[in-house]
């Protein structure tokens, strides 16, 4: 039994949703906080009891990033956006993982991705993602979420029984993959009215930080464009208007960013993003999360999030990832572009070396030997260390 | 799906059992001779992983902080009880911190994978892989975690190491009906799985002198009797038993 | 009722079916792998494990493949993916190109690791040219953490020919078992023919 299993059925628990409505300011007020809290009766006992297991686990597992600075750092985030003595209840772990999750259990262990910290573009869309976990964590939702997934996984048991026993009788077998994401959606979905306090209390707590509140809509719609790329570009249609997918853990997708926008517009916060300094303090890890993303082999995925982490300012790591990206595809085209990404990342950094030799890759691969050995052994002087510099060589026409 | 459902408890009460699978239980290294091991042997005992709780009907884990408690207790008082027999031989391994605590989880790890790889590809016969089968017929037993288990803390004093790990989902009323409905089906929905992998590793070569490792195993662990034929399992002929101790039984 | 049974064992993770069982693969015996015209003669026993990893391959262990993962990849043309996809819908496994690079062999093969085997991280730590199968090649380690949170060490040679990838892999865990069975990899690497 794996750690990361175990950690994933806890995360299951709690997961990021974003959403709904309210009627009146006062609603947003955020109440005084109750301070240390003890579970209750059996199922929460349970529950505590396992996620105390569970951070054991986490607290040793390989896949957690240590760097103080960037735990210092989001740390500091949550604590502005929730106040200190709350803050000072959770254990925040940050786990390599290229996808869009952040998590908390009941006693206290934020679990926050790698792919979560990459999607963001500045401290307020991260401060209405950790604030809305932290709102379901304070209201205590995931006891009743956790109810809600038993029933969940029972019909999915059931269903498969019954769907099996039909196509041996002769019956046609109905499309289990769909049902499965269906019942899956609804292990990952919060309730209605659960989203609905948990949005309250998320914007109380960002408007009383100062935060710009609009940044949680931007959050939501950014979410829902990189499923459409990822669907179109996969040659199927995209789930946002219709249907069951991986995304139905929200079902009423496009109302619900519509919502969200309202409400943004409605609490009283502040206007601060800070996007310079989550910039400053992204920018050792960003190559890294965006290596891990591109080995997910989701071009339309990938490149909507490249583009939009960019907004109207690439960075060299951006470029270089998207030439990364165009290269990995390998259309002829592709290589044309990813060569033009390389050049102009090496434009912004002419230390970015690992650009030289993708430009030299790309080229190459157009039938482009000369200019591809050119660029190739100039990676080579620039890091004739680099693991894969035996191989270049033999590349590189002499 | 209410008249399935009483349809199903009905069968329920037949209670047909589901088909259960030929496996082995336990072993011991084919070069390792216990009885030079009686007496001063110092043995470090990791501190077990025990997780129990209930499998809903769709196989889902459901933690039960009482029954852990429960078991943690009742299996330490087992525990407590051989090592009373064991006399000092069981040392408890420190506590560890920082890389050291992730050395142990590395270690306690990769014992977790080894077990799995040793019910399923030498004790589970069906699926027993042809090199383990002559080696079954020779009597041979070799796995190894390795002589870097040297390095774990604690390791400097003592000769073996005990590894305990202990998982039990039991069934919910929902997924037994399951189980007898698949069963009629002619497949196996297994209901719980119990399973326990408790080794005795040399510290200096990192062999598994002797290993007992179930996905089924009895007892039931939430309470005192049930713990301790549970405790009686994971150590049936455990060989370091004294032998006064086992004159005594 | 064997299609439901059959279905049910998809659904549930039931206890491992008592299926069809592993081939012992015999020392000193020239074998063919991956249904392709690629011999290898080992000088010790191995296991075939009965199901297939993928159309184009092979997979041969000593103590499971958690412990040791031999893969053999043959004739691996365009559009193909290295294993059978687990989830072709959410989570497709990259295809082979014909026009890919040797010094790309790593990259496909740690998108198609992460998707299939869940595998966290991947990091190469050497890449150096190297004739295999009488054909230029590309030997590469690597190492991985594994979706059972178990860091594994990984060795790995392939060529391209004539648009066709070639590969053996070798992957274990970095505690003990890599290091025990590396000669044995290096022994089946060096005994590869093709026809």
């Amino acid at each position: 039994m794996s750690v990361l299993r175990r950690a994933c059925a806890a995360a299951a628990l709690i997961s990021l949703a974003i959403p709904f409505a309210a009627t009146a300011q006062d609603e947003f007020a955020v109440p005084t906080y109750e301070g240390v809290y003890q579970p209750q009766d059996r199922d929460e006992r349970g529950l505590w009891t396992m996620a105390d297991e569970d951070e054991r686990l986490l607290r040793d597992a390989d896949l957690v990033i240590r760097d103080p600075a960037l735990n210092d750092y989001i740390r500091s985030i949550l604590c502005r956006t929730v106040g200190d003595d709350r803050c000072g209840n959770v254990r925040i772990y940050i786990v390599r993982v290229p996808v869009f999750n952040a998590s908390m259990t009941p006693n206290g262990t934020m679990r926050i991705n790698t792919g979560l910290l990459l999607r963001m573009r500045n401290e307020a869309e991260l401060a209405s993602v950790l604030g809305h976990e932290f709102a379901h964590f304070e209201l205590r939702h995931t006891l009743a979420n956790y109810r809600n997934t038993r029933s969940g996984s029972d019909l999915l048991a059931w269903t498969a029984v019954l769907g099996a026993a039909a196509a041996t009788y002769g019956g046609a077998y109905n499309n289990n993959r769909d049902l499965q994401l269906a019942v899956l959606g609804g292990v990952y979905s919060f309730r209605r009215n659960q989203e609905r306090d948990a949005d309250m209390l998320g914007f109380g707590y960002i408007a009383q930080a100062g935060f710009r509140p609009a940044a949680a809509a931007d959050v939501w719609r950014a979410v829902m464009n990189e499923a459409d790329q990822t669907a179109i570009d996969r040659g199927r249609r995209t789930s946002r208007y219709n249907g069951v997918a991986f995304f139905a853990s929200h079902p009423t997708n496009l109302e619900r960013a519509d919502t969200l926008a309202t409400l943004a517009n409605r609490v009283s916060g502040g206007d601060y993003e800070g996007r310079d300094a989550y910039s400053r303090a992204l920018a050792p890890w960003v190559a890294q999360f965006l290596a891990d993303e591109l080995a997910l082999n989701d071009f339309g995925g990938t490149d909507y999030l490249i583009n939009r982490i960019a907004g109207d300012e690439y960075t060299a790591d951006l470029l270089f990832a998207r030439g990364e990206l165009y290269r990995g595809r390998g259309h002829p085209r592709d290589l044309v572009n990813a060569a033009e990404f390389y050049r102009r990342a090496l434009d912004l950094d002419p230390d970015l070396s690992a650009a030289w030799r993708g430009m030299g890759l790309s080229l190459i691969r157009s039938g482009e030997l000369a200019l591809g050995s050119d660029a190739l052994r100039t990676y080579l002087e620039k890091a004739p260390e680099a693991p894969d510099a035996a191989m270049l060589r033999t590349m590189v026409q002499e | 799906m209410n008249f399935l459902t009483k349809m199903l408890a009905a069968v329920l009460a037949l209670s047909v059992p589901a088909p259960l699978a030929a496996q082995e239980r336990g072993a011991v290294r084919h070069d390792f001779d216990a009885t030079q091991l009686q007496g001063g042997a110092r043995i470090l005992v990791f501190r077990p992983r025990i997780r129990v709780g209930e499998q809903s009907t769709g196989g889902m884990f459901e933690p039960r902080a009482d029954w852990t408690e429960l078991a943690r207790d009742n299996l330490g008082t087992a525990i407590d009880d051989y090592q009373a027999r064991f006399g000092a031989s069981l040392i408890d391994a420190p506590e560890a911190f920082g890389d050291e605590a992730r050395l142990v989880d590395d270690y306690i790890t990769l014992f977790s994978v080894v077990s799995e790889s040793i019910v399923n590809y030498q004790f589970f016969v069906g699926n027993r892989l042809e090199t383990k089968k002559a080696n079954n017929r020779e009597d041979i037993f070799d796995w190894s975690l390795g002589s870097g288990v040297g390095e774990l803390p604690g390791a400097a004093q003592a000769d073996y190491a005990l590894f305990i790990n202990v998982e039990d989902h039991y069934g919910s009323t929902g997924r037994k009906v399951l189980q007898v409905f698949a069963a009629l089906g002619g497949v196996s929905v297994t209901s719980g799985r119990h399973a326990g992998f408790a080794a005795l590793v040399d510290l200096h070569t990192g062999n598994i002198l002797w290993v007992n490792a179930d996905l089924q195993m009895g007892g039931d662990v939430r309470e005192i009797d049930g713990a301790q034929r549970r405790v009686e399992q994971l150590f049936e002929d455990f060989p370091l038993l004294p032998n006064d101790a086992v004159a005594a039984e | 009722m064997r299609k439901l049974g059959l279905m049910l064992s998809m659904l549930f993770a039931l206890t491992p079916a008592a299926a069809s069982a592993h081939r012992l693969i015999e020392a000193n015996a020239a074998v063919t792998v991956a249904r392709s015209d690629v011999t290898v003669t080992p000088t010790i026993e191995w296991n075939r494990i009965s199901q297939r990893p993928g159309n184009r391959a092979e997979r041969w262990t000593l103590d499971g493949e958690l412990l040791n993962d031999v893969l053999f990849f043959a004739e691996v043309g365009d559009g193909d993916t290295l294993f059978r996809e687990v989830n072709r819908r959410e989570m497709p496994l990259p295809q082979f190109s014909g026009n890919m690079l040797l010094v790309d062999v790593p990259s496909f093969l740690e998108s198609s690791l992460r998707i299939s085997k869940g595998v966290a991280t991947f990091e190469v730590t050497s890449a150096a040219p190297v004739q295999f199968l009488s054909h230029d090649g590309i030997r590469f380690e690597f190492t991985t953490l594994g979706a059972d949170d178990l860091q594994r060490r990984g060795v790995a040679q392939a060529t391209i020919i004539d648009g066709n990838l070639f590969m053996m892999l070798y992957e274990a865990p970095a505690l003990h078992f890599f290091q025990r069975n590396l000669a044995d990899f290096e022994q089946l690497v060096a005994s590869a023919r093709i026809d």
